[in-house]
This record gives structure tokens, sequence and C-alpha cells, in this order.
């Protein structure tokens, strides 16, 4: 083994990363951190955090199109991944728009941030936990993979996930389609009271219970409506005890710590003021960004690390690992230092370990492995690539159900998350959308421009708006994308960056496991906008629509949740996976990943709580080896 | 994650409180000083309640909950200066300022709530009627410029008129005003005449003798709870409250009600200003007394972790980083603005109308929430947001004279 | 021609008419000079002065009413012949704080009007507080004792 300054390298600051360098520093390990986004956004003393987040919010502000990514600077040294460069892909013309290079046939349609800090200042927040049998899939269904281990194994990480991220919810409203199986354990709390649910899902819930039976493929299903546990501040749960998560020497353990006594659990406020986000003060911007900072950021993760253990290195872009020709081991981390975020000066530098962590999210870790190739001998690196792909349905209520107002989504349906149906095609969740139809056609903007070119102004128009925007309601069925290995990330020397890292080469297509998802969800979903007296709106555009597909006939529009999954996945043996149950890769016993990219399947839920539960395990992992 | 911020055991809290004495003599010390950003200004003399007389000023339950209910006049009637100081700073000017401000009103709030809490303590659930509220929103509201309540006549410089709670925009002036509304008390200065209280810590410090001896008196009686009777659902708890430094507390006996006041006091205004030396008292993440704030702000300066030495009278001025306080990026909003003001302008008047209809629901809501449904305290607080909102389309609207109009925290009939 | 203050009055005037908002509703969102700067800034000197000629022979018509006021602007300057789509283009402004499709400040977007028709306020800013979508909006409760 190297004499190493460090004891661990981790690439990466979004949660993944930082939970790992949060255990490790504070278990008494010696970590460098290379963050490819800008100095400022990691600043950690209050005035210098609120002034680059201030900076964030002017922005978004003044940003034409509020996508995910407006807020944060888009660096041409260290490029993010951007659903405004997502366009039509022509028949063998790649699009080489963004950082991507989409082969398509079809656009990968999610993005993330690149920036300190991660993806999770733009994600929305969403914490639910996958169900047992999607961790064995191909066991019980016949499809996409197993993992190498079971749902219950991972419960306690579950928990220590849902302290970190401090999670509200109510465990008691958590009723899943499966049978005789108990998810959260006796007497188990979320950190935190529910989110109220809005006044919207209150309104819904009670329609669609009215008449809540539809025919999917003969078979008769109950559409139910549950309260969604979510990663922002509420009112503290005065039952919880768990105080948080500790390196144990002596059993070679993460073990949780709890309170004696109850009222246990304080929010964790914003970065510059631990008053400010003690609350969700429903700002409704979550997606992009959080202005109070109510809602969690891998930011308040890495504020917790032990700082005289951490070194950080921004404007570090990792670009190759080094490898040992004899033992396999990684020997470094070959890094670019740009100068400004936009020019073509850098310096090449390699950084040193003894053990070596990709947290760069699952396009980038997949890429950083081709480009070194490294950890590929099971030939799964960048292949499996998931998202859930959400098909969008919407339509104007009869009464006013006010949109617009509180978190994304507040309350799901969760009826089609598991069953016999998925044999046939995926499964999906429904959360109800408390955002009008902002996401599909960019409302209420979009409104006021149709009403004002049909020449309405006035008392008129405003009465128009009031109609329009106050019964606006929007549905997603976010698809389970099933593994295939031809959906994948590639390299090719033709295409990198300004300062010459490989650009994501991305191949992407529905398969007809989730084609036909897409025909029976929309089937619910005409069935739900009847019983309910929903006027539907929904239109897909065959031409402007980039993921636009057609199955049988009927054409489909989809759109990324921003879930990028499986790049590098999890198994039981080194054959058909790129990593281990404790994340290390098969390939060099230096080297963990952590990320969605380990998911061998993504279940219904929203990936990152899972991601953030087995990133605890690769740190204990890795604390492990250290110690050996 | 215990983070300390929040516990009320917090070593770097600073204790402004000191157990009751029974020998109130104090030694002579020297002549008080109150020194603002390079301007020191001798105290003049005023005629003060004596410290024998603070503690028997409170003589009966009645008049012992009359005072709680001036109290909770007192809290309130702070809450719509330091606002009306809040909404006139120009959104992303004196960023520093307008976080020091806003902390101390939201704080202001929790007091109001701590003295309903010790009042409903101390208030037999059987003599309630059905339905009666806590306090009568309409007469609690003041009409500004407003002596404080309770007696309390903080000292003026000589030849200055007698000190008023205004309605003023951001300014030196509506500073100086804060200052003087939480100066701690002065404990040495030598006592005359007994006529007044001379500060809020003071005023308090009557409210806990009083508590003191109404409960050993109705314990010698052989009420066991003594005069903490009060019905416990009545009490708005901890989960109600956030946005600031301190915590609500539950009040069901003397120590509770103890903390509370060390809570009001404490975060506020001081008893005796004594700050224990060689203790971190100012940095990141420590809580500190409101007029300790506001001479911050008046310094453009705040306090640095060496500045422990707080004696009162107050010496030391902060010695902290800088930070820029803008004094011309405010809405020049008029002085005590009235909806009389606004006749000729009936939209206009429409609208402080509606901001004044909005500020009466919170105190509905605040009065609701303390008289059994704790639970709506957390509606008030979005009723707290609309306000500002409201505020704020107040003062864009100019009165013609280069001045711009402005809340006027005025009861209104609700429709 | 029309001098500069008599002209701001007239672009509060007929902005009323235009988006169904009072004066005093569109002066309490401060961004009156700015939109009458921003309306000056990007269009043609000409289409201007026309334009407020007009809006000032509409709003000083005799015998006018509000409805003859809608129909005088409906025929005279709604249509996108009328100078340049000037008073569609003002409209939009004040619902979005959008010039043709580029915000014009941070505080245009925050005060589109769009939000309040909505009965809703502009996504990450005018936050309502913990809860408040758990209810309907505030603008639309009749406020009780
Ligand atoms: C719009 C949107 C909404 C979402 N909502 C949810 C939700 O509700 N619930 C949920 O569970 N998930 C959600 N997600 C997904 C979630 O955001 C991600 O799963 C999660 O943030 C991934 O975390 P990570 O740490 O693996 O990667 P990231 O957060 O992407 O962090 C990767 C880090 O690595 C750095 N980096 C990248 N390349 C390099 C390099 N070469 N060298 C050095 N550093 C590098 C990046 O700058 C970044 O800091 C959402 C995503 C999007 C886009
Ligand atoms: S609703 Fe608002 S306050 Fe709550 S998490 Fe989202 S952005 Fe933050």
């Amino acid at each position: 083994m190297e004499n190493n300054e460090y004891d661990v390298v981790i690439v990466g600051s979004g949660i993944a990363g930082s939970i790992v360098a949060k255990l490790l520093t504070n278990a008494g390990k010696k970590v460098l951190l290379l963050e490819a986004g800008l100095q400022a956004g990691i600043a950690m003393d209050p005035e210098e955090a609120y002034k680059t987040y201030q900076g964030y919010l002017n922005t978004f502000y003044n940003a034409s199109a509020k996508v995910p990514n407006s807020p944060y600077p888009n660096i041409k040294d260290a490029p993010s991944i951007d659903v405004l460069d997502i366009e039509v892909i022509k028949k063998n013309v790649p699009s080489t728009k963004g950082y991507l290079v989409q082969m398509g046939p079809i656009p990968f349609a999610s993005d993330c941030a690149r920036t300190p800090g991660g993806t999770t200042l733009h994600w929305l927040g969403t914490t639910l936990r996958m169900l047992p049998n999607d961790f064995k899939m191909k066991t019980t269904y016949g499809v996409g993979a197993d993992w190498p281990f079971p749902y219950e194994s991972l419960r306690p990480y579950y928990e220590m996930a849902e302290n970190e991220i401090g999670v509200s919810g109510e465990v008691g409203d958590q009723h899943y389609p499966i049978k005789g199986e108990d998810i959260f354990g006796e007497d188990y709390v979320f950190p935190m009271r529910g989110i109220p649910t809005s006044y919207l899902d209150g309104v819904m819930t009670e329609t669609i219970m009215k008449n809540n039976e539809v025919v999917l493929n003969d078979k008769t299903y109950e559409l139910y409506c549950i309260s969604t546990p979510q990663g922002r501040n509420s009112i503290p749960n005065p039952d919880y005890n768990i105080t948080g998560v500790v390196w144990d020497t002596a059993s070679k353990k993460l073990v949780q710590t709890r309170a004696d006594g109850k009222d246990s659990y304080q929010p964790v406020g914003s970065n510059w003021d631990p008053y400010t986000g003690q609350r969700c003060e429903g700002n409704a911007s979550c997606v992009p960004i959080c202005p109070v900072q109510a809602k969690y950021n891998a930011l308040k993760t890495l504020k917790k690390c032990d700082m005289s253990n951490l070194t950080i290195r921004t404007q570090s872009v990792a670009s190759k690992l080094l490898i040992n020709d004899t033992s396999k081991w990684i020997s470094g981390v070959e890094y670019k230092t740009y100068k400004n975020g936009n020019s073509y000066e850098y310096e090449t530098q390699v950084a040193k370990g003894t053990i070596y962590v990709l947290a760069a999210s699952a396009i980038e870790n997949a890429k950083l492995l081709l480009a070194s190739g490294a950890a590929n001998s099971s030939d799964q690196v960048g292949r499996n690539l998931m998202d859930h792909m959400t098909l969008l349905s919407w339509g104007l209520t009869k009464e006013p159900i006010y949109p617009y107002r509180g978190p994304g989504s507040t309350t799901n349906i969760p009826t089609f998350r598991d069953g016999d149906f998925r044999k046939e095609h995926a499964a999906w969740i429904s959360p109800l959308d408390n955002w009008g139809w902002s996401w599909p056609v960019y409302s209420p903007g979009s409104d006021v421009n149709t009403a004002i070119v049909s020449g309405m102004f006035g008392k008129k128009l405003r009465a128009e708006m009031e109609r329009v925007i106050t019964r606006q309601f929007l549905v997603h069925f976010e698809c389970e994308q099933i593994a295939d290995p031809d959906n994948r990330v590639t390299i090719d020397p033709e295409y990198k960056d300004q300062i010459g890292n490989y650009r994501p080469v991305i191949h992407y297509k529905a398969t007809e496991y989730m084609l036909k998802a897409f025909e029976a969800a929309k089937t619910v979903s005409d069935q739900l906008f009847k019983q309910c007296d929903i006027q539907d709106f929904t239109y897909y555009n065959p031409v402007t629509n980039p993921d636009y597909v057609t199955y049988k006939g009927k054409g489909y529009r989809f759109d990324g949740a921003g879930h990028i999954v499986g790049t590098h996945r999890m198994g039981a043996n080194k054959e058909d996976s790129v990593v281990d149950a404790d994340m290390r890769t098969w390939d060099h016993e230096n080297l963990f990943l952590v990320g969605c990219g380990n998911m061998p399947t993504l279940g219904t839920s929203n990936p990152t709580l899972t991601m953030a539960a087995i990133t605890f395990k690769a740190a204990e992992a890795i604390l492990k080896q250290l110690e050996q | 994650m215990e983070n300390k911020l929040f516990q009320e055991n917090n070593p770097k809290r600073q204790k402004l409180i000191r157990p009751l004495e029974e020998t109130p003599e104090p030694a002579p010390a020297p002549k008080a000083f109150v020194e603002t950003a390079g301007r020191v200004t001798a105290a003049p003399e005023v005629l003060k309640m004596s410290m024998v007389d603070v503690k028997n000023y409170i003589k009966d339950l009645p008049q012992l909950r009359a005072c709680l209910l001036t109290a909770l006049q007192l809290e309130l009637s702070t809450i719509p200066p330091y606002l009306c100081a809040l909404y006139t700073i120009k959104d992303g000017s004196s960023q520093q300022a307008a976080a020091l401000v806003r902390s101390v009103a939201v704080e202001e709030m929790l007091h109001m709530v701590l003295v309903a809490n010790i009042l409903n303590a101390i208030t037999d659930p059987k003599t309630i009627k059905e339905g009666e509220l806590l306090f009568d929103v309409k007469n609690i509201i003041p009409n500004y410029p407003t002596p404080l309540p309770g007696n309390i006549v903080p000292k003026m410089p000589p030849g200055k008129p007698a000190f008023t709670v205004n309605l003023r925009k951001f300014s030196r002036e509506a500073i100086d005003g804060f200052c003087t509304i939480e100066r701690p008390s002065d404990p040495d200065e030598s006592l005359t005449n007994p006529t007044a209280f001379d500060g809020i810590g003071q005023f308090y410090q009557a409210i806990r003798w009083g508590l003191k001896h109404m409960n050993e008196k109705a314990i010698r009686e052989g009420n066991k709870n003594g005069i903490f009777t009060g019905d416990p659902k009545r009490q708005v708890t901890p989960e109600h409250y956030y946005g600031s430094g301190g915590k609500i507390l539950k009040v069901e006996n003397y120590e509770d009600a103890e903390s509370a006041i060390e809570e009001i006091v404490g975060q506020g205004e001081g008893i005796d200003g004594t700050i224990a030396a060689n203790e971190v008292m100012f940095g990141e993440g420590i809580e500190y007394a409101h007029y300790f704030k506001f001479q911050e702000i008046a310094c453009g300066r705040m306090y640095s972790a060496n500045d422990t030495n707080f004696q009162m009278p107050v010496k030391s001025i902060p010695t902290g980083k800088h930070f820029d306080v803008s004094w011309s990026s405010v809405f020049n909003m008029k002085e005590n603005p009235k909806m009389k003001d606004y006749e000729n302008n009936p939209p206009l008047l429409e609208k402080a109308k509606g901001f004044n209809r909005t500020y009466v629901q919170l105190l509905n809501n605040i009065n609701r929430a303390v008289s059994g449904n704790p639970e709506l305290l957390i509606e008030g607080i979005t009723v707290m947001y609309d306000l500002k909102y409201k505020a704020l389309e107040l003062l864009n609207i100019p009165l013609g004279n280069g001045e711009c109009a402005g809340p006027t925290f005025e009861y209104v009939d609700l429709l | 021609m029309i001098n500069a203050s008599s002209n701001v009055k007239l672009f509060l005037e007929i902005s009323a008419f235009l988006t169904g908002f009072s004066e005093t509703e569109l002066k309490a969102t401060g961004m009156l000079e700015t939109y009458y700067n921003t309306i000056l800034a990007n269009t043609d000197g000409n289409d201007i002065d026309y334009f407020f000629q007009n809006v000032s022979d509409i709003l000083s018509a005799p015998e006018r009413t509000d409805a003859t006021i809608e129909q005088a602007i409906a025929m005279q300057l709604i249509p996108d012949s009328c100078y340049s789509g000037l008073a569609k283009n003002i409209i939009a402004l004040w619902y979005t704080g959008n010039w043709v499709g580029t915000v014009v400040s941070a505080a245009s977007y925050i005060q589109g009007l769009m939000w309040e028709a909505g009965h809703t306020h502009p996504p990450g800013a005018k936050q309502p507080g913990y809860g408040s979508w758990a209810n309907p909006p505030l603008s639309i409760v009749k406020q009780q004792n």
C-alpha cells in the first residue's frame, strides 16, 4: 500500500459524496474532496454562503425558462447536463447541443447539477422508500435484476438516511399495494410530522375516492391517495429519538445514537442562519431552488463534516483514475483544476489516497470509469441507464383547486407501485402535482399569452386567468424503467469538452416493457379524468416533443424525472455487475462507487433516499476496510 | 442531532436574570452612560421606583393578572414599530440589519405567547366562560405614538420629551427608540420617588415577585398547586413556534413561570444588564439580547467574541465585523400613519384597511390560539406573511410629498 | 407632444383598463416607472407618441363610460396592426413581468400579476408560510372574526 496523505479521496460533493465525507471525517479519517463546481458554491461561512445562495436566487428570478438548472452556474469547463438542451433527434444525426451527446433514437430526458452540493440543490425532495419486491424483480417477476440483499437488511440504513435528510412524514399514512410486509418496523416515526398536504390534495382525494375503481387489462384496481414523505422541514415529531450515527470502532459498524428523552429532533435550517428554513414556508419553488433552504440539500450534510479532517478542492474536475498495472489497485485520480469557469486554462494534478470513492452522479461516474478503463470486466459500466419515464396528464377541474401553492407534491396514488402486472409492463407511482400545468406547458405564462393573443384584456382577461389558473390539475405517471443493456453511456474521442474531458455519449430508447406501461397508464389516466369530471387537456405533440414514442398506433410523450440510475450496477457476482454489496468495485479493491448508478432496479420511488441508505452502507464498508 | 442553539440550558445563552435577592440594597456604582457610535450621553436623572417597591408592587391576584395582561400589551405594542422598520428596508440593502430586526420581531411574538402561557397557567379554568378569549383585540391595539404601557418610563436625555413608541421607517431615530425600549435597567442608579418602572426588565421583575408572593400565599392557604391551577390544554407548546431564538415553554408551576420570564427578559431587555464575564458572548450561533442587536445596527458592526465584558452601564461598543447599513435605501414612510391620512384617496384607504383587517385577523388568531386552540398559531404565522406583502404594497404608493404610504396598525372591524 | 409625467399617468390609466387591475393595485406593485421606461426603451418613438395620443383621446372622450373605453381599446389598441402590438406587450409585461419573452428584472418576475389573478404567488417569492397551502388562499377566504 502506498503512503498517502489522505485516507480517502472522494470525487463529488453531492449527497452521496457528502454523506461519505461526513461519516469518514467524523470517524477521524483524512479526506480529500474533489469538486468540479465553482469555489463560491462550497462556502461554509454564513456570510459567503448567503451571498452565493442569494446569487443563485437572483439568477433564478431573472431566468426566462425556470428549469431545474436555471439558478446555478453552467460552466464550460465542467458543463452540466441540462433539460434545455434536449431536442428532437433526427435520424442518424446525434444531438450535440449540450454536454451530453445524444445518439438516440430518443434523448435521455433528465439532468443534474454540477455544482457544489450537487443535484439536491434542485431536487424536489420526495423521500419514499422502495418496496420489498423492488429488490427481487428477477425472482418475483422475471424482469430486471435482483439486488444482492433484501429490503429488510436495508432498514437500519434507511433510518440513517431519513435522519440525515430530515424526513417529514406520517408512517401511519403509508399504505402500499403489498401484503403482510412491515415496511417501517414497530413504533418507527419520521423525524418530523408530515408536511401538510395541499388543499388540492384534499379536494382531489375526495373526488377520486367517490368513484375509485379503474379497470386495466380486465382487472379492477382501487385508486387511493396517501401523503408523501419528503425531505423538507416540518414540525419535529416528539416521539422521534434518533440523534445521529457514529462509527463504532469495536463492532466495526455504524450505530445510531438515540436521545433518552423525547423532543430530540431539531430541524436543520439554512446554511447561513439556523433559524431560517426551520419550516417549509411554501415558496413553491423547491425545484429549482428553495429560497429558505427548508428543503434538504447536500451542503447541510457537508457542513457537518469534521472540517479539521477535510480538504476540499473545488474547480477540480476528475478526469481519470490511475491504475496500478500489477495490483489493479487505484493509485491516483487525475484531475484538472480550471482557473475560472469558462477559460481554457487548467492545471492537471493527481490526488492520492488509500481508498477512492466516485460520487460524481451516475452518468459521470460511468464516464470516468470508461475513460480510465476501470472496473469494467463485466462489461456493465455505463449500461442499464434508467430513469422514471414520466407520462404527464393535465386537465381542468370543475371547481377551483388553487394550485401553484406549497411543495411540488404532497400526495401520491400508490395503487400501481407493485403487482403481478410487473411481469408485463412497468409499475408506476402517481404523484398529484401542486404546481398546475407549469411542467408540461409552462403555465401560467403560456396561459396568459394564449389569452392575450386571442384578444382578451381587462377584467375579462383577469377573470379568465382566475378561471384557468385556479383549476389546473396535473398528475404524473412515473414509470419504473427496467434495465436494458443498450440504454447506455459510452465515450468517443471525437466528443470532448473544452478542457479535454470526455463528454458522455448516450444511447437511449423505450423498450416494449415501457411502452406497454405508457399504454396502461394512459388507460388509467383516462378513467381517472372521466370519473373525476376533469376536462382533459393532455396533448402529445408528435413533431415538437423530443421524447415522443408510439405504441400500437398511439403516441405518447414522456419526460425525465431527474432520476439517473443504474450505470454501474451492484450485484451478487462479478460477471454481471460492477460493484459488490458494499459498493466496492469487483475489479479494484480500493475503489468504491456511490450514487444511484449502483442501483440494479429503480422501483417506483424517487431514488435518492434509497441511494443515501446504501451510501451509509458503503461508508461503513470503507471504514471497515481502512481499519483492517 | 443536538442543536445547541435551541437548548434552554445552552451555557452560551446569556443569562440576564439573577436569582431573586432578599436584600435588594445595591452598592453605589459609577454613573450610567449610554454609549452609541461615538456619542456619549450622560444619563439623566429620573424618578424611579425603588427595589423594595418593585418587590411589593403586586398586592393581589387580580393585580397580577392585570399586570400580565399589560405585559401582553407591552410585547404587542413593540411589534408594529419593529415591523415598520423591517418592511421599509428596501430589498437587498442592509441585509444584516434586516435579519436582526426580523429576529427581534419574531421573538416579541414568542414573548407574547410566553406571557399568555403564564397567564393561562394561573387562570382557573372554572372561571373562564365558554368561548371567552384571553384579551380584547380592539382595546389592546395601541394608538401610535404611545407611551410604553405598564407605567414604564425610560430615562430620557435632559430636555427631551417623554419617551414614546412610534411607527417609523428604518432610521437612526427608529433604532435609537428601539434601544430605549430594550435598554437594560440600571439597578445601581440611586432611587428616589417611586413613581414608575425605568424599563421593561424592572416591570417583569415586579411580575416575578408577584408570582412568587401570590404563589407562596396560596400554598400557605392550603392550595397544593399554589396559583398554578390553569388548564394545561391552554398552553401553547414548543412545536408551534420557530424562526428565531428561544423556545416556547409550557408553564405549569412557579419554576416554569420563572423560566418563561427568564426567556423573555434574557432575550430582550435585561433585568440588570450583567452578562457573566469571561464567557464568550458573541459570535456565530450565539443568542444575545435585543438591546445588543440594536446596538450592532446603530454601529454597523457586530459584537465579536472579545466583547465580553458587559456591565451596566453599557460602555463597550461592538468591535467585531463591520456590515453595511444603508439609511437611504429605505421607503420614506410617513411617520405614524393613520387611515384618516388617506381619506382623500379612497383606493389607498381601502388598501390600508385591507392591511388592518389582516392585522386584526392575526391578533384574533393569536388570541384564539392562546385561548385554548394552540394549533391556530400555525395559521397565524401564515397571516403574518400576508401582512408583510400587504405592507409592501402600501409602501409602494407615493403620497405625493416625497413620502410614501405605510401600514397604520389600527383596529378595524372585520367584514 | 404630451409631456413625460402626463404620459406616465396615461400609462397607468390605460394599464388599468388593459389588465383589469385597479390603478392602486398597479401602483402597489412598485413597477410603474420601470415598466414605463421599458416600453419607452423598446418601442419605436413614433409608435409611442401616436399610442399615447390615441390613449389620451380614448380616455378623455366625451361621455365616456367603462364600456365605451373598453370598446375603443378593443378597436384601436388591441389589434396587432396597432402600434406594433404595443398594447398586448403591455398586458404581458404586467401579467408576466416579461418584455417580449425576456424577464425585465427580478422584481418584475416577483410582481407578475398572473400570480395574483390565480390567487397564488410567484414561485420562490412572497412565500405564504408553513402549511398555508393546506387551506384555500387567504385572498378568497372571508376574513372572519
Ligand atoms: C428536477 C429533479 C428533481 C429531483 N427530485 C428528486 C426527488 O424528489 N426525490 C429523489 O429521491 N430524487 C430526486 N432527484 C434526484 C436526485 O437529485 C439525485 O438522485 C441526487 O441528487 C444524486 O446525488 P449524487 O450525490 O449522486 O449526485 P449529484 O448530486 O449530482 O452530485 C454529483 C457531484 O459531483 C460533482 N462532479 C461531477 N462530475 C465531477 C468530476 N468529474 N469531478 C469532480 N466532481 C464532479 C458535481 O459537481 C456534483 O457536486 C431529482 C433530480 C432532478 C434533476
Ligand atoms: S415549498 Fe418552498 S419553502 Fe418549502 S421546500 Fe419548497 S421551496 Fe422550500
